[in-house]
């Protein structure tokens, strides 16, 4: 899914329906390319980088064919790509007598079992001839300049002696081999040599005079020599005739169709018109508008190829393209949305779609002349809807009974007529609400994964929500944007009226659907709404307003909010798997049984205090268990100013709560003040000592640095004997400090 | 930020400010007077040493090459490599400009960052030593982000410890939105900084509005310019270019336009303050106009630059620094008379 929405401009139209897959790489993109259904062989801008495999593999196919699959793929693999030169030697004296020594792998390889031994001869001297070939084809330039000698003695370009020798082999082997198949295919090799040797020239002048034998079988070989044909061209700066070549290669040979497209560029008006000039059918001129079309001016290459060919396939690319392209316009795009997301997303830009392509799609919907008639009535259709003409519901309709047995194109019919109903409804409107439902409910439900659902969902909301906003039905509103904001004023009495309506009887079925869109459920609120007295750390008050199950919820703590130690180190107490962990519900209701506790058992009222103030200090920023601050509103973080800036509290929030560690602190005291154990009372007065220094974090200490000496002058003085004095020694550097000083 | 950094940064701002109190008023100290030479082709003839010599311009920053990305070869190469055909004999001090793409910062592994410094190194001074160029400054360019900073310092640090060596000054240019939010972006590990004062604004399709160089954007950044930690060097704008348009969004820029490409009356007619419009549909130099397509012209005229100059001076501390235009190309610059070049470069004073 994420793909998909980097992979085009936010859009309801799926270019899918005109099921041109050939074309596919060329729909709308944000990308160079459409996303490839292959996504291995492209980088991030869906552009291949290399055809070497696609070749290799189709060259063994070609050679398969060529010997009538009496070879195998692989036996013929292993010869064009991995065999040495001296193994195709071997292999060349096997077939010429049989009996020559010859290694066992080698002997295994199926050319030797073809019976045309001519055809295997041909083969192996080719082969040969390839290989001697490879180091000039395949040559790059070093990476960096300096570490080469001057000039770079393996650049073709300066072993020009080399590839005229290796050339005029070719040329003889060319008039020796058999079959044009073999021919064609040293030719190929010697036109390369030129190529890259840097003699453009030679280049065109070759290719001409051997054009009978290159063109003689419509393969790669054949395409490829046009690839490097057309390179020449365009080294001579003829722009016209490689612009040609390239719109040849792309029309008709799939493989290089991305290749010859990118290579393709008119320069001047003059040479763009020379290439046309050189097309010589309508087929071949089409192609070159089509090309254009993609490049730059869909409606112009519409209208040129509809003139030439009404029902040519060529057009089927552009329409759906041009559709496309105007919905970037009359559709708010993310980064256009400004400050109010609603106000955008909410609305079609009318004004801004092109009139003369809607009239010229509607003229040629009216001709019903086209290959695909359904396609020129659903773009006239939707194209005219954006524009605001209610003539649109008849191209619809046309389009509808054209395509029946199309299921994408009847869903995209349906998303029209539906982002269209929802565009000219009324908020309030029974008859409107009832008539939407079915059809939002098919909407949101599953679709194949090029329909475009998800952008007319979230239109839809949008414009819904600024519709019932605008009547003042506030509740449906805010439901139907989604999301809650805290800051909102009179925000809590919308929670509760939010609660209220989630609980009416007998809801009417788009009010359902309008709760459906809120990102929040009932026990949700009710967290945000317990929050205030949970922090304020009146438990019994909290549970009132979670009633029966609220607090439930998945967010336990992490760790055991009853324990503490001398240094708060929360990671640790993550670690310790033997920790017992709480729900926000199950946390307040042990405090609540505590609170009971200190009444109903005052034999051990000073342990009872002490649980009760580590859970009231754990809870706080400070403790191992402040994630019981997180609701679907409030979050918590490791960045202590981060959560000091109060800008974002809202009056369902309780960040002093949040902080305050003094209820804790009065539990330790009361602690302390039931206990006659000595080891305890020092335990319950550091744990004061650190509720007090957090205070001063919470006032505005921000040094980090420890401020509350008295307390630990006390502690000095009156709790040095006890054990767990020495323990805080040794753990607090703090204290160490202190007692330096 | 430490308690002892933010400590040392509150002083460094003491002092600067210090500093500008006492000598806001005048600079006194004359800059070097440089031109950048972006151009592959490096050739100087006799008309141009005369015209630079006559502007009292001593230095040269030469673009060597970028450091850019081959996708074809998978690999990081040199590309654009300069070519010199006059000699570069000593008329000029010459600085190597190396630009480094992110691009390539991108595709390289962290640990094979000093690998390529290795190989820019090497790279620059088999250059230098083809054409005898003898640097005491050098110079990279690159538009780090937060995804390529420490890749692009850790190259600035290799290089900087190379260079101590040799005493030769490394510098970085420094674009304006990297003086604005240097604590996100860092201070690069240099010598020196270049400030780029120009470039500022958001290309956009306003009638008017010169996103090379206006007051209004460079307000937004100048007053950073003060408390930046670099001893900075500035360039100034003296180019232009067109920007294409296509209803009312930008598609692209034809760089070195002028109005004399646009001159073609069957083709475009004027639509007033710097704006042609295409009367129908055509191809010109590789570029497709649909009818009624637009280009506007952004061009730096020497009033321009002055106030460029000018304004940028009031953020400057005195002392000594070079001033370069950017860049050295007779298009622009056959509106730039010799009493242009000396006001501009005075106002830099």
């Amino acid at each position: 899914m994420f793909e998909d929405i980097l992979n085009y401009p936010t859009s309801f139209f799926a270019p899918e329906i005109t099921h041109g897959n050939k074309y596919r790489l060329f729909y709308r993109s944000y990308h160079f390319l459409y996303a490839s259904p292959d996504n291995n062989k492209y980088d991030e801008f869906n552009f291949k980088e290399s055809y070497i495999s696609d070749f290799n593999t189709i060259n063994i196919r070609e050679w398969g064919t060529y010997f009538q699959n009496h070879v195998l793929e692989n036996d013929l693999k292993y010869i064009l790509y991995k065999a040495r030169l001296g193994e195709i030697d071997t292999l060349i004296f096997t077939v010429k007598k049989p009996g020559y020594p010859i290694s066992n792998s080698l002997s295994d390889n199926s050319i030797l079992k073809v019976s045309d031994t001519r055809s295997a001869l041909d083969f192996l001297y080719y082969a040969g001839f390839a290989k001697r070939c490879e180091k000039y084809a395949t040559y790059q330039p070093d990476d960096w300049y300096y570490d080469r000698n001057k000039p770079d003695t393996n650049d073709p370009i300066n072993k020009k002696d080399e590839i005229t020798l290796l050339s005029n082999g070719g040329l003889k082997q060319l008039t020796n081999a058999k079959s044009d198949f073999v021919k064609q295919r040293y030719a190929f090799q010697v036109l390369r040599l030129y190529f890259m040797a840097g003699e453009y020239d030679k280049c065109v002048q070759f290719y001409n005079a051997q054009k009978s034998i290159i063109e003689s079988v419509l393969n790669s070989i054949c395409y490829r020599a046009k690839g490097y044909l057309a390179g020449a061209y365009y080294k001579r700066k003829d722009f016209a005739n490689a612009n040609y070549l390239y719109s040849l290669i792309y029309d008709q040979y799939d493989t290089m169709k991305i290749s010859a497209y990118f290579s393709f560029h008119p320069q001047e008006e003059n040479d763009w018109n020379q290439t046309l000039a050189l097309a010589k059918t309508s087929r071949e001129k089409a192609a070159l508008w089509q090309m254009l079309g993609i490049y730059d001016d869909p409606l112009r290459a519409m209208k040129e190829i509809y003139t030439l060919d009404p029902k040519s396939d060529l057009l089927d690319l552009l329409v759906v393209r041009a559709v496309n392209e105007e919905e970037e316009k009359f559709i708010y795009q993310p980064g256009e949305y400004g400050d109010g997301y609603i106000d955008s997303a909410s609305v079609i830009k009318s004004k801004e779609v092109n009139k003369e392509l809607v009239d010229f799609l509607r003229s040629v919907a009216d001709n019903g002349n086209t290959a695909k008639p359904y396609q020129w009535d659903l773009a006239a259709g939707y194209l005219s809807w954006a524009s605001g003409d209610d003539a649109f519901e008849k191209y619809l309709d046309k389009a509808k009974a054209e395509a029946h047995g199309d299921s994408l194109v009847q869903d995209q019919i349906r998303l029209v007529q539906l982002v269209g109903l929802v565009n000219s409804g009324k908020a309030g409107d029974k008859k409107f609400e009832e008539s939407f439902l079915p059809e939002i409910t098919w909407l949101n439900g599953n679709h194949p994964k090029d329909f475009r659902s998800q952008a007319a969902q979230d239109f839809i909301k949008a414009n819904l929500t600024k519709k019932y906003a605008a009547i003042g039905d506030t509740l449906k509103a805010v439901c139907l944007a989604g999301e809650l904001n805290k800051q909102t004023k009179g925000f809590r009495r919308l929670l509760d009226r939010l609660l209220v309506f989630m609980n009416k009887p007998n809801k009417t079925g788009f009010e359902e659907y309008a709760l459906g869109q809120l990102l929040y459920g009932e026990s949700d609120i009710l967290e945000i709404e317990a929050l205030k007295p949970f922090y304020n750390k009146d438990f019994k008050g909290a549970l009132a307003i979670l009633g029966a199950d609220a607090g439930n919820g998945p967010q336990a703590t992490y760790a055991d909010p009853f324990v503490i130690h001398i240094n708060d180190c929360h990671d640790c107490d993550f670690l310790d798997k033997k920790q017992k962990t709480y729900t926000k519900r199950s946390f307040i209701e042990r405090m609540i049984a505590l609170e009971n506790k200190v009444k109903s058992d005052p034999a051990q009222v000073a342990d009872t205090y002490f649980l009760l103030a580590n859970g009231c200090y754990n809870m706080t920023y400070y403790g191992n268990s402040r994630v019981l601050y997180e609701t679907k509103l409030s979050r918590v973080s490791d960045d202590f100013f981060e959560f000091h800036d109060r800008s974002d509290s809202s009056e369902v929030d309780n960040m002093e709560g949040y902080f305050s560690c003094k209820k804790a602190e009065e539990y330790y005291r009361k602690a302390l003040a039931s206990s006659k154990d000595a080891e305890f009372k020092a335990k319950c007065y550091f744990m004061i000592v650190k509720c007090e220094q957090n205070e001063t974090y919470n006032q505005g200490n921000s040094s980090g640095e420890f401020s509350v000496p008295e307390y630990y002058d006390t502690l000095k003085s009156e709790y040095s004997s006890a054990k767990y004095y020495h323990e805080i020694i040794n753990e607090c550097e703090y204290f160490r400090d202190y007692l330096k000083k | 930020m430490t308690r002892s950094s933010r400590k040392y940064s509150n002083y460094l701002v003491a002092v600067i400010v210090l500093i500008f109190s006492v000598s806001c008023k005048h600079n006194t100290i004359k800059p070097d007077r440089a031109f950048y030479y972006w151009r592959n082709g490096f050739s100087l003839s006799n008309k141009d040493v005369a015209y630079l010599k006559d502007g009292g311009v001593t230095k040269l920053y030469l673009h060597f090459f970028d450091v850019g990305w081959n996708a074809e070869y998978q690999r990081v190469i040199p590309v654009d490599e300069i070519k010199i055909d006059s000699n570069a004999d000593n008329m000029f001090q010459y600085i190597p400009v190396v630009y480094i793409a992110n691009k390539a910062l991108e595709e390289t592994a962290f640990d094979s960052i000093d690998k390529l410094s290795r190989h820019i190194n090497a790279e620059i001074k088999h250059v230098a030593e083809v054409h005898k160029i003898i640097y005491k400054e050098l110079q990279f360019d690159c538009d780090w982000t937060d995804g390529t900073q420490k890749k692009y310092f850790k190259i600035l640090s290799y290089f900087h410890k190379e260079l101590k060596k040799s005493g030769i000054i490394l510098s970085s240019t420094i674009r304006l939105h990297q003086v604005k939010y240097a604590e996100k972006t860092g201070i690069p590990p240099v010598d020196r900084g270049m400030l780029m004062f120009y470039n500022m604004g958001k290309i956009n399709a306003i009638a008017g509005y010169n996103s090379i160089y206006n007051e209004r954007d460079a307000n937004n950044y100048a007053s950073y310019v003060k408390t930046y930690a670099l001893p900075l060097d500035v360039a100034l704008p003296v180019f232009g270019w067109a920007v294409c348009i296509h209803d009312g969004k930008v598609t692209g820029l034809i760089e070195k336009a002028v109005d004399a490409d646009f001159a073609d009356t069957a083709l475009f007619m004027s639509g007033g303050k710097g704006i042609f419009v295409s009367r129908k549909a055509f191809f010109l130099h590789g570029r497709y106009f649909m009818k009624s397509d637009s280009v506007k012209m952004e061009r730096i005229s020497p009033d321009i630059c002055e106030d460029a100059a000018a304004n940028i001076n009031k953020y400057l501390t005195n002392e000594k620094r070079t001033v370069s235009l950017f860049d050295y190309d007779s298009l622009y610059l056959s509106t730039y008379e010799k009493k242009d070049l000396e006001k501009i470069f005075a106002l830099s004073n």
